[in-house]
């Protein structure tokens, strides 16, 4: 989308576009020919003391000058160039903060120097405030606020040795803002007893007392603090984020019967809080999908199966017959704290499917 | 007039098939094939590596240990290079399945010179390993002393690995704190030491000092008393020594300087063993310990250290 802007303003907008194109044009320049304009505004955001000043600045003729605002540009990944070939100059590392950095010597003047330009304490607290513009990672890839996020999700449970759970489920969150959301989680898990469970159960002749869990819900608060870009082989870039979430739910857990052929399993649902860590990545130029992968920690109370619960009820027997029926079993059986962790894989689509970006950052 | 508008759809058409090879030729511009990131700090090509780290055993049903070791490498470019491992456990836990069993989980059985009160006029137990209770005659669990006798733990491990380091980049948090990180992925070959966990605890048959081998005419015969039933039916062989299998994994640098960078790592290294050194299967009669009652095993353990690099500058990238 293009518009033109033209005012006193100008200057500003100019100098806070370029910010915004920093990342882009420093990730896509080469160094042996440079736009000036653009290299002088990247040295100023590499010293705060510069000035703003360069052989391509527009001449004062006493009207407006004219601005052609291309947010493409602003994207931070394809920088476009407008008026020449020739790719701006990259002298510092992809988010600007390069202490190497040279700026490009256009020739430095101040306003003393320069008849009808602003007086230098006009200028510096424009430049710190242009400076506050900048961030280490300039223009993030997907913009969340007021969107809603659906992820479906498969996963495996890691810390338990003796039974492994399949998840799938999915994550329904509205994000307030860039960073913060509040959401759903709904998964569904598939136990299956692991060949380590068996293994003990031949060698030692011990059969282990195990819960699997059925499904899992939570309410959740995501924050989302980090994000970066990260190269890949020094070729392409990826934006990512990681996001931290808390929340509470409940649980429905089952035991398996140590005696399967003997005892009917109960089921036990518990509440319980979650504590994960998704990360995310984006595809480029696609702007309602995003690539994730977590882990989430569910730590909940649990009723396992009661010792006394046996074959050997014969009278003078060391196990209860009343235990036989499963919902005695579980009145019988203690809450005993548990956990679930759990690593996933997701997929994000993102409603509406687009943003646009309201800062200039 | 129909000839030149036939003329007229030709050429037109034939510049529109000409046209895309023309546009493509003129497409790629200055930064096709140039890197991604200028004046890149090149954090790993030609430095060496040294990472003192602490690690924790993540996958041990019985025992869990705690590492104390050191890697050394080296980068020939930014995204690839070569390292050695050691790490020697340091501290030795025991599992709470561990605890279960030797907390009543399996028998004890009948001290030597003990008499069997499982049953009313129980026999004595003679001099030698302990005795089955009779009343748990029909238990297929080994007694506790055989299986400590054959448990072993993972008490070191190494690796020579290769390594790669596609993924490299800046860290920011609010904006305001940044450094520099990789993420790495390695995979090569494994080594774990395996020792007995119970060192000074011998088997039925180690105590008795009877044959083991099936096909020896006095396979766990005891003088006078016929073959002992443990060391007939619970063979034991503790599993130890090194075992080589393969090694993968992958991990994280925090760059605090351009020489220091906190490591974080999870390393897996598969090896085949049978961890309590017992049978494991049903198809050998009379039973014996071999190699089909082993299985493939994840050794996986969780590595933090600090990753030091030599020499203490590092260079760019044009």
């Amino acid at each position: 989308m293009r518009r033109i802007v033209s005012g006193p303003l100008t200057g500003l907008l100019a100098s806070s576009l370029a910010f915004c194109a920093l990342p882009s044009t420093v990730l896509a320049a080469t160094p042996s020919t440079a736009l000036p304009t653009l290299s002088t505004i990247s040295a100023a955001a590499t010293y705060p003391d510069a000035v703003l000043v360069g052989p391509e600045e527009a001449p004062d003729d006493g009207g407006d000058d004219i601005v052609v605002i291309d947010d493409d540009e602003m994207d931070g990944d394809e920088p476009v160039v407008e008026g020449g070939d020739s790719p701006p100059e990259d002298d510092g590392d992809i988010f600007g903060d390069d202490s190497d950095t040279e700026p490009d010597d256009g020739g430095e003047r101040t306003a003393g120097q320069a008849p009808g330009k602003l007086d230098p304490e006009s200028e510096r607290q424009q430049i710190e405030a242009e400076m506050g513009l900048i961030s280490v990672v300039q223009r993030q890839r997907m913009l969340k606020k007021k969107r809603f996020e659906i992820a479906p999700q498969l996963g495996l449970t890691i810390n338990d040795p003796y039974v492994r759970h399949y998840t799938f489920g999915a994550d329904l969150n509205y994000w307030l803002t860039n960073r913060m959301a509040l959401g759903l989680t709904a998964t569904g898990l598939l136990g299956a007893l692991t060949p380590r469970y068996d293994n003990i159960r031949f060698q030692q002749g011990l059969l282990l007392t195990a819960n699997k869990t059925l499904w899992q819900a939570n309410v959740n608060f995501t924050y989302n603090p980090f994000y970066g870009k990260i190269a890949i082989f020094n070729r392409a870039l990826l934006h990512w984020e990681l996001a931290t979430t808390i929340g509470a739910g409940a649980t429905q857990t089952q035991v398996i019967p140590r005696y399967k052929a003997l005892h009917d399993p109960f089921n036990t649902i518990t509440g319980g809080g979650v504590l994960g860590f998704v990360a995310r990545t984006y595809m480029p130029n696609i702007d309602w999908i995003s690539y994730q992968a977590g882990v989430r920690v569910w730590a909940y109370p649990d009723k396992l199966e009661p010792l006394g619960r046996g074959p050997d009820t014969d009278p003078g027997g060391r196990d209860d017959i009343a235990l036989d029926d499963a919902s005695a079993a579980k009145d019988a059986s203690d809450f005993q704290l548990a956990f679930n962790v759990t690593v996933f894989l997701g997929v994000s689509f993102f409603f509406p499917t687009s943003f646009e970006y309201t800062t200039p950052r | 007039m129909t000839t030149r508008k036939l003329i007229t759809i030709c050429a037109f058409l034939a510049g529109a098939v000409a046209m895309p090879s023309i546009a493509k030729a003129a497409k790629p511009g200055p930064l096709v094939g140039e890197p991604i990131v200028r004046k890149k700090l090149q954090l790993r090509k030609f430095r060496f590596q040294i990472t003192p780290y602490i690690g924790m055993s993540l996958s041990q049903p019985f025992v869990h240990m705690g590492y104390a070791g050191a890697r050394i490498g080296t980068h020939f470019a930014d995204w690839v290079g070569v390292r050695a491992g050691f790490g020697y456990g340091v501290v030795a836990l025991d599992s709470r399945l561990l605890r279960a069993i030797d907390d009543g989980g399996l028998p004890v059985g009948v001290a030597p010179g003990e008499n069997d009160t499982s049953v009313p006029n129980g026999p004595q137990c003679p001099a030698g390993p302990p005795c089955r209770e009779l009343a748990e005659s029909a238990n297929p669990a080994p007694l506790l002393h055989d299986f400590q006798a054959g448990l072993t733990r993972a008490q070191w491990q190494g690796s020579l690995d290769a390594v790669f380091t596609p993924f490299s980049g800046k860290l920011g948090l609010f904006s305001s704190l940044f450094t520099e990180y990789d993420i790495y992925i390695f995979g090569g070959l494994g080594l774990m030491g395996w020792n007995k966990h119970y060192k000074d605890v011998e088997s039925t048959s180690e105590q008795l000092g009877v044959p083991t081998d099936p096909a020896d005419p006095n396979f766990c015969a005891v003088d006078g008393s016929g073959q002992n039933s443990e060391c007939l039916l619970h063979p034991v062989k503790a599993d130890d020594g090194v075992k080589v299998g393969g090694s993968f994994g992958a991990g994280v640098n925090v760059f605090l300087s351009d020489w220091v960078a906190l490591n974080l790592e999870v390393q897996d290294i598969v090896t085949s063993n049978n961890l309590a050194g017992l049978n494991a299967t049903f198809d050998d009669i009379p039973p014996v310990v071999e190699r089909a009652d082993s299985n493939a095993f994840h050794n996986v353990t969780m590595q933090l250290g600090a990753r030091f690099y030599i020499p203490f500058r590092a260079k760019r990238t044009k």
